[in-house]
């Protein structure tokens, strides 16, 4: 296999790996201020 | 436990978000940069652009290590929640990077040393900090004690970090097939440029991901701090 194979598999799991993870996050994120907004806390 | 969370809730961050977009364009530049503007290598010809995804990778997760560290250290000194959480924060971070530096450093070593794998020193005392660090984070996902998880935690945290040189060094201590640490004075002049932009790349993606990662972990915290306050004043809540 050409040299740009293991280029574009090696950026292509790298940008994957991060984006998801960041977006997970994010998500997470807003499911937490939601949750603590029901404990009559929240974010300041 | 004692809470270091004021009032009804916690403060967000505000450098976080803004920070979160700097961050993000100089990663997608700095990746640019490193992907288009670098000559192929003598010997590895186009193979060498992994290394600006590799090496920062590892890096940045050695520096993710060091604020496990410091905030366990911390944790058993203060006794305060807010550095357990960093720890634990920074820790999940750097089992993700470390994890992908692996995996980058087998899709170059494929085409480069012929072969996906092999146990050698760097890579094997590599596997071993992935193992302990995923290690220290399933110790906290079975210990329900907050207290008890938190000082584990912060002893394995500590304990940890003794592989982290170790793994640094292991091409200097050991024949390996992995060259020498890649560093500024180690790789060629035409490509240093491209190296540093993306290990730069990479701690700002670093300290926003932490950040972003702390700051749930307070959330999460305090909400777990109200349920309990609401139990022990018997009162309902809706969740």
């Amino acid at each position: 296999m050409s040299e740009w194979f293991y280029v574009r598999l090696a950026y292509g799991l790298a940008w994957t790996v991060l984006t998801v993870y960041t977006v997970l996050l994010l998500r997470r994120r807003a499911a937490a201020v939601t949750a603590l907004r029901g404990t009559d806390g929240g974010e300041r | 436990m004692s809470s270091n969370f004021d009032g009804n809730g916690v403060t967000r961050p505000r450098w976080l978000f803004p920070f979160g977009v700097v961050a993000a364009l100089f990663f997608i530049g700095a990746q640019a940069a490193g992907l288009l503007l670098s000559a192929p290598e003598r010997d590895m010809g186009h193979l060498q652009k992994i290394l600006y995804v590799h090496v920062p990778a590892a890096w940045a997760a050695i520096i993710a290590f060091l604020v496990v560290l410091i905030a366990s250290v911390l944790y058993l000194w203060k006794r305060q929640p807010k550095h357990d959480l960093l720890a634990a924060s920074a820790a999940e971070v750097g089992v993700l990077l470390i994890g992908m530096a692996l995996a980058l450093g087998s899709i170059w070593g494929r085409p480069t040393w012929g072969i996906w794998w092999t146990w050698e020193p760097r890579l094997t005392t590599t596997a071993i900090m992935l193992l302990i660090y995923a290690g220290y984070l399933a110790l906290r996902a079975f210990t329900e004690d907050e207290e008890r998880r938190a000082r584990w935690s912060a002893a394995v945290g500590i304990m940890a970090f003794i592989n982290v040189p170790i793994v640094y060094m292991a091409p200097r201590w050991w024949r390996t097939i992995h060259q020498v640490q890649s560093t500024p004075g180690t790789v060629d002049p035409n490509y240093v440029l491209s190296l540093r932009l993306n290990a730069f790349a990479f701690l700002f993606l670093l300290t926003f991901l932490i950040g972003l990662r702390y700051h749930i972990a307070r959330l999460e915290h305090a909400r777990r701090e109200r349920l309990e306050e609401h139990a022990l004043a018997g009162g309902e809540i809706h969740v």
